[in-house]
């Protein structure tokens, strides 16, 4: 899959390898088996860069694996084997989680800081769920602000927070779903003609059509880790920025 | 580029000399030790020849020399980047490419205004170029005239070129990518050089003995530049933010590694070149 020029990712180059490997994980792995559908971990780029143990060589790569996460399966195809922009990504989580966005132009950080906000709130005021006082009495997490110190000191820690909270989010919000994993990725290994091929061949019914239609939908188990990891990784670049440019 | 300096070789200073300097009595100045009350000279600078390779950076050949047990360890950064600046071709080779630099961003800049201060810097340069020629030269009597207006000169281009960096700030704001590029890499530029240029006309203000002078000059160029680099840290501290959220020029993400050096070198070699000269010996020697 081709990176798609996105400046809302270019935060990435400036991740270390770290806090790449944990996003990375997120974009390949499914209770450390692989996704069945991931294209990252064959691509000749990043298995380079995994061996010299340096992940900013490949962010393009890995960034161009979550856009492709974030697109439909047969729209990819149409665009060329690329993905969504980052931004469209947001939005869509955005859009699922009924979260009324008035400017979609405002700055990305700003649709991220919704997007966190929304998951913290309902996972919160949720009463049935086991995970706020695990949280709380765990890692002393009772705040958007707690969880950003805990980012700072302990990356896994908090890299395991986030997972745990976006997951318990949307299985709470749509519950577990066979048409989660999507075909994004698939399409640019079988090829435009092979599916074309394919969907003339069968003669889809309209229950087809709206299964095909289901499948290839974004994987938002995997978008709402990655935005949520992305999110962050952004805030602790800005909260750098004062330190690279000291007088 | 191998080259060959002279740094002071404090293994050969005097026991009046240390206890001078110890106390706080002694003042350095233009490589002759004083009595700070007056009370004449102490001792002629030991010097020491040494070899340096200026095809390296600056932060490479200064550690090399402070590693080096050809010197001695106490000599300071700021003496060394001072010895380097007045004896070698390094400041030459960055007055060039600042012409080049000058070049590059006559083609973007647009404006009359900002062009205008462009051609006084110009002539700054040369001018500092002319103060080192003068500053090798070991008669006083001989250019006494010239290095008065020279001084002249100098320092009414000095106030120029800290405005210069004010109004390009401004000005970039109006530019594309491409052009911001060049236009970043010359402000870096003019940063990198201004307490450099400033050090020159210190060690020429010192040679004919207008300390006073020297003293007032520096105040004023170190709270000229230090405004002039919060200004510009601000501006890329904003730009820079801008830019991770997806608002401003990509130029500050592809030049965030360049910057973050550029501000921790400012901190470690053009800093110590705006103190005083008294102040920069003393450091040196009482560390």
């Amino acid at each position: 899959m081709a990176y798609r020029d996105d400046k809302d990712l270019e935060v990435l180059q400036f991740a270390d390898n770290e806090q790449l490997e944990i996003l990375v994980k997120y974009l390949t792995k499914k209770k450390d088996r692989l996704h069945f559908n991931e294209s990252l971990t064959t691509n000749s780029k990043f298995k380079e860069a995994t061996k010299q143990g340096n992940l900013k060589e490949a962010w393009q790569e890995i960034a161009a694996e979550l856009q492709s996460y974030g697109g439909h399966t047969v729209t990819n195809i149409f665009r060329g084997g690329k993905g969504v922009s980052y931004r469209e990504i947001v939005l869509d989580l955005c859009k699922k989680m009924k979260i009324k966005i008035n400017d979609k132009t405002q700055p990305i950080n700003a649709l991220e800081f919704y997007y966190i906000k929304e998951c913290f709130t309902k996972i919160y005021s949720s009463k049935e769920s086991e995970l706020c006082p695990k949280l709380q009495s765990e890692f002393r997490i009772n705040t958007l602000e707690d969880l950003f110190n805990l980012a700072k000191n302990n990356m896994r820690a908090y890299a395991y927070i986030i997972s745990i909270v976006a997951e318990a989010y949307f299985q709470k919000t749509f519950g577990s779903s066979i048409f989660t994993p999507t075909l994004s990725l698939l399409s640019t290994r079988i090829g435009l003609s092979a599916i074309l091929g394919l969907e003339l061949a069968s003669g889809l019914t309209p229950l087809g059509v709206l299964l095909v239609a289901k499948m290839g939908e974004p994987d938002y188990k995997i978008t709402s880790q990655a935005v949520a990891h992305i999110a962050f990784l952004r805030i602790l670049q800005i909260e750098n920025i004062n330190q690279e440019f000291e007088v | 580029m191998i080259e060959k300096i002279f740094m002071f070789d404090s293994s050969r200073f005097s026991d009046a000399l240390k206890i001078a300097i110890q106390n706080g009595q002694a003042i350095i100045r233009d490589g002759v030790a004083y009595y700070r009350n007056g009370g004449g000279i102490i001792q002629h600078m030991p010097l020491k020849e040494v070899t340096i390779d200026l095809s390296k950076s600056l932060s490479t050949v200064v550690s090399s020399l402070q590693s080096s047990i050809m010197i001695a360890s106490t000599i300071s950064t700021g003496v060394i980047v001072g010895a380097i600046i007045i004896q070698t071709a390094y400041l030459s080779n960055k007055i060039n490419k600042l012409h080049v630099s000058i070049n590059k961003v006559e083609k973007d800049v647009k404006s009359l205004y900002v062009m205008n201060y462009i051609t006084h810097l110009s002539e700054y340069a040369g001018m500092i170029e002319s103060a080192r020629c003068i500053l090798k030269n070991e008669s006083k009597a001989e250019t006494a005239d010239l290095a008065a207006i020279l001084l002249v000169n100098i320092a009414s281009k000095r106030n120029e070129l800290s405005l210069l960096i004010s109004n390009l700030i401004d000005y970039s704001n109006e530019l594309t990518d491409d052009h911001l590029m060049h236009l970043l890499d010359f402000i870096i530029l003019i940063l990198e050089l201004m307490p450099k240029f400033v050090y020159v006309e210190a060690m020429l203000s010192d040679r004919y003995e207008k300390f006073g002078y020297t003293n007032i000059m520096l105040e004023q160029s170190k709270k000229s530049y230090k405004e002039r680099m919060k200004e510009f840290s601000n501006w890329c501290k904003n730009k820079k933010e801008d830019a991770l959220i997806g608002k401003s020029h990509s130029v500050f993400l592809q030049k965030a590694e360049e910057l973050k050096l550029f501000f921790t070198d400012s901190k470690k070699y053009n800093y110590p070149l705006l103190e005083r000269t008294d102040e920069i010996w003393h450091h040196s020697l009482l560390t």
